[in-house]
């Protein structure tokens, strides 16, 4: 045991674990790109019907009525583009997987290059507490991803449904589900894999002293810049930590 | 124990041929082409003889020589791309079928299959660096001599875009191989015992002992087995 530490990874798994977190890697940059069409197809979309609903009142040859409707169509236009800042927050969360994820993947193709005696790693000490922290996370994403996204879907499906404001603001409904299928389909593919990793049963024999552990992990939680994200760390390591009341500290990060 | 690999396997399998196809026509090209740029530098070389002293003219013609072998070691590369062929065909070959149970093992242990890939594609890899590595040291000696590269006009330049292709096919291919080494379609009480068969089965493709070492270090005591003898 050299400093604490004792580990023994067969080149098996090193060949095999540097090529499933690039693999991992790659599914996320997919992600980016599918969340990334989700939030351009629906934020050129609003932003349009919003500058015609603009320019229909201040042509100002309407009912009082129709005025009414379309003001408070403007007000749920505004509501869903704050509503799809929950890309920026998605993508973040995203990155800080991938950030970890990529060392590992370095780490085990250093192993697998130079053998466990020529290299110490550092992340893969802790290999798979990471892996169910990304897992926690990812889960946390997808659920964030259809919460906010639904809620756009109904604001979106009410406008539709008033045939005067979706005659007068040429509101045509657009394809978002295949968006949607898409994002969910990639999360759930990486939350899929994850759950694999996690439950493979392979010769990795690690033993390393708690504080070095709690030394890695911590570092690791200074990556996370949202609370959402250190809240699942504290919950997947049962750490019990005063709470910071912060309602949109994820929006406004 | 799910014998069969789900067709989604199947397909990945049939991707890995075409990666597989445009990483030996890079290589072959590439070849090709540094055999002739230094073919070229050694016809050159003919004329400049009266230029320079026998001693650099004997160490010019060497690492002209010299470098013209090891680009053509890059063309070679493209047999232990093949032999990866041959093991998708062998278990694309065992899907569906039920009347061979090396063949049934075969696409079973799909996982220790495509685990045994991506070690034979990472020593593939590291070939060509140590090759690429190996050309530049030649042409080094060229550039470090002044009085030679002023008279032989010696510019050298890899074609990157090429070879940025071939790591772009390589990526693809690594990530479908690791895809596959998630596939476990083998109870493991019986995975020791199908496993050397799988293994001995692959083996055979891998026709050089430098391509089964691969295997040898993946999986270090396979070959204490009744199947070896």
């Amino acid at each position: 045991m050299k400093n604490g530490i004792y580990y023994s990874i067969t080149p098996l798994v090193a060949n095999q674990y540097s090529s499933l977190f690039k693999s991992l890697n790659q599914k996320i940059d997919q992600l980016f790109e599918h969340l990334n069409n989700d939030f351009l197809v629906t934020t050129n979309k609003v932003k349009r019907y919003n500058s015609i609903a603009r320019e229909i009142l201040a042509s100002g040859d309407l009912s009082q009525e129709l005025q009414g409707k379309i003001k408070t169509a403007m007000k749920s236009f505004g509501s869903i583009i704050i509503e799809l800042q929950y890309h920026d927050i998605i993508r973040q969360k995203l990155e800080h997987i991938h950030t970890i994820e990529l060392e590992l993947s370095r780490e085990f193709d250093a192993i697998y290059e130079k053998g466990n005696k020529a290299y110490t790693p550092y992340y893969t000490l802790v290999m798979y507490d990471l892996v169910v922290l990304a897992y926690n996370q990812i889960k946390q994403v997808r659920e964030e991803y259809l919460a906010a996204s639904t809620k756009i879907q109904r604001q979106l499906r009410s406008l539709w449904a008033d045939r005067e404001i979706s005659h007068v603001l040429r509101l045509f409904l657009f394809n978002t589900a295949e968006n949607l299928k898409n994002v969910l389909e990639a999360l759930d593919l990486i939350i899929k894999m994850h759950e694999k990793i996690k439950a493979l049963n392979v010769d990795f024999d690690v033993k390393i002293e708690d504080s070095l552990r709690i030394e890695i992990l911590t570092e690791i939680k200074s990556i996370y810049t949202m609370d959402s994200e250190r809240h699942i760390f504290n919950e997947t390591f049962g750490i019990k930590e005063e709470e910071v009341v912060a309602d949109e500290d994820d929006i406004f990060f | 124990m799910s014998v069969f690999v789900e067709s989604s396997e199947k397909k990945k399998l049939l991707e890995t041929e075409r990666h597989i196809d445009k990483m030996v026509f890079v290589l072959n090209q590439e070849s090709d082409r540094l055999i002739a740029f230094f073919e070229r530098y050694e016809q050159k070389s003919q004329y400049i003889k009266h230029k320079l002293p026998e001693s650099k003219l004997i160490i010019m013609a060497e690492v002209l020589d010299n470098a013209k072998n090891l680009s053509s070691e890059l063309a070679k590369l493209s047999e232990p791309l093949n032999n990866l062929k041959k093991i998708n065909n062998m278990v694309l070959f065992s899907m569906g079928r039920q009347d061979n149970r090396a063949f049934i093992e075969m696409s079973s242990n799909i996982s220790a299959v495509a685990n045994v890939c991506l070690g034979h594609l990472k020593w593939i890899k590291s070939r060509l660096n140590e090759t690429f590595d190996a050309i530049k040291q030649e042409i080094t000696k060229i550039w470090m001599d002044r009085e030679i590269c002023e008279a032989l006009g010696f510019i050298f330049f890899l074609n990157q875009s090429s070879f940025d292709q071939f790591f772009e096919e390589y990526k693809n291919l690594e990530i479908i191989y690791a895809d596959l080494s998630l596939v476990n379609h083998v109870e493991e009480v019986e995975k020791s015992f199908d496993l050397r068969i799988v293994l001995r089965m692959i083996s055979k493709k891998l026709t050089s002992d430098a391509e089964q070492n691969t295997i040898n270090n993946l999986f270090p005591t396979w070959r204490t087995s009744i199947y070896e003898a």
